[in-house]
């Protein structure tokens, strides 16, 4: 099929300067829409295959001065929750000193309500090997995230308390002494 | 066929119109996810972006005003990157930041980037006084 098409002819009768009336006889002209259908339809495909309506978002995170991180707070051992992560990846929770159970990313936000309903002074430590993956951190300040806007909801001044620390030796060994438990129980 | 080829054109108008290119990043890193819900401006950001192999890059869209063939003034975009180690990283932002007073900065790290390499940016950037920014991640998806 051609590009002019259809139509048929039309006879338009037009009036001329003097009063006579000339008949014209127009070729009807009619536009083949087909090929720009296409056009249209493969840029539309096109666009919605293409387009990502999710935007990168983003986690707010205020780090306190170097003088601030210095000033010491003291609290009881039993208010002292520690979540640890090893150079494994493995997740560890313990209280003060007591010797750590593994616990995973999944159950963390339940653990955390649970102890900050236990301990309402509770100070939460968070110790990252620094050979953990960075994905870690920001599940956990994620999940700290959810667990203080479910305290809001109750009380709006609600905080949490948690600080983050180097992982020292003394973590190490810690970790150890939950490995050796964890082997000393298989057996 | 008219009304459907009306509602498709409409169709590719909206997709056109709304349709984002994704800007060009320096470095393709894999986000990791969490349930944070703010959205991140497109403008006036100062993005460190670690790799997962622990290399560190500064970069921003800087609007730099240069004269056109026709010696009119002309805006252009571009985006500049400087590379970066965790000792040189609060240097470079504030360079930065020096010819974008406003702009936030964010950190737009690999979810398999080691947690040390973070650490050891974070601890510079606090010693040149950059408190508060914000990570860049990727919405959860509820399963």
């Amino acid at each position: 099929m051609g590009g002019l098409g259809g139509g048929g002819e039309q006879i338009k009768a037009v009036k001329t300067a003097t009063g006579k009336i000339i008949y014209k006889r127009r070729m009807g002209v009619g536009i083949d829409m087909t090929p720009m259908v296409d056009i249209v339809f493969l840029l539309l495909i096109f666009y919605m295959v293409t387009t990502v309506f999710a935007m990168p978002q983003a986690m707010e995170v205020n780090l306190p001065d170097k003088e601030e991180q210095e000033v010491k707070i003291e609290t009881k051992e039993s208010q002292v929750f520690i979540v640890r992560v090893d150079e494994d990846g493995n997740m560890w929770k313990n209280i003060g000193r007591k010797i750590p159970t593994e616990i995973n990313i999944d159950t963390l936000g339940a653990i955390l309500i649970q102890e900050n309903q236990n301990e309402p002074k509770l100070a939460t430590i968070v110790t990252i090997h620094p050979d953990a993956k960075y994905h870690q951190l920001v599940d956990i300040l994620d999940e700290i995230d959810i667990v203080e806007r479910t305290f809001k909801q109750v009380d709006s001044l609600w905080s949490y308390r948690f600080t983050m620390k180097a992982w020292e030796d003394e973590d190490d060994r810690a970790v150890n002494k939950a490995l050796e438990r964890a082997t000393a129980d298989g057996d | 066929m008219t009304p459907m080829v009306d509602i498709a054109i409409l169709l590719l108008i909206f997709y056109m119109t709304t349709t984002q290119f994704k800007p060009p990043v320096t470095r393709e890193v894999v986000l990791p996810r969490s349930h944070s819900m703010i959205n991140l401006p497109d403008k006036d950001v100062i993005s460190i972006t670690v790799t997962d192999l622990d290399s560190v890059f500064v970069d921003a869209i800087m609007e730099t005003q240069t004269e056109g063939p026709d010696g009119e003034l002309m805006m252009t975009k571009e985006r500049i990157y400087e590379t970066a180690n965790e000792e040189t990283v609060g240097l470079t932002i504030n360079k930065f930041r020096a010819k974008l007073p406003r702009a936030l900065i964010v950190i737009r790290a690999d979810r398999d980037a080691s947690y040390g390499i973070i650490q050891k940016v974070m601890d510079n950037m606090v010693e040149n006084h950059l408190k508060r920014f914000q990570i860049v991640t990727d919405a959860e998806r509820e399963t």
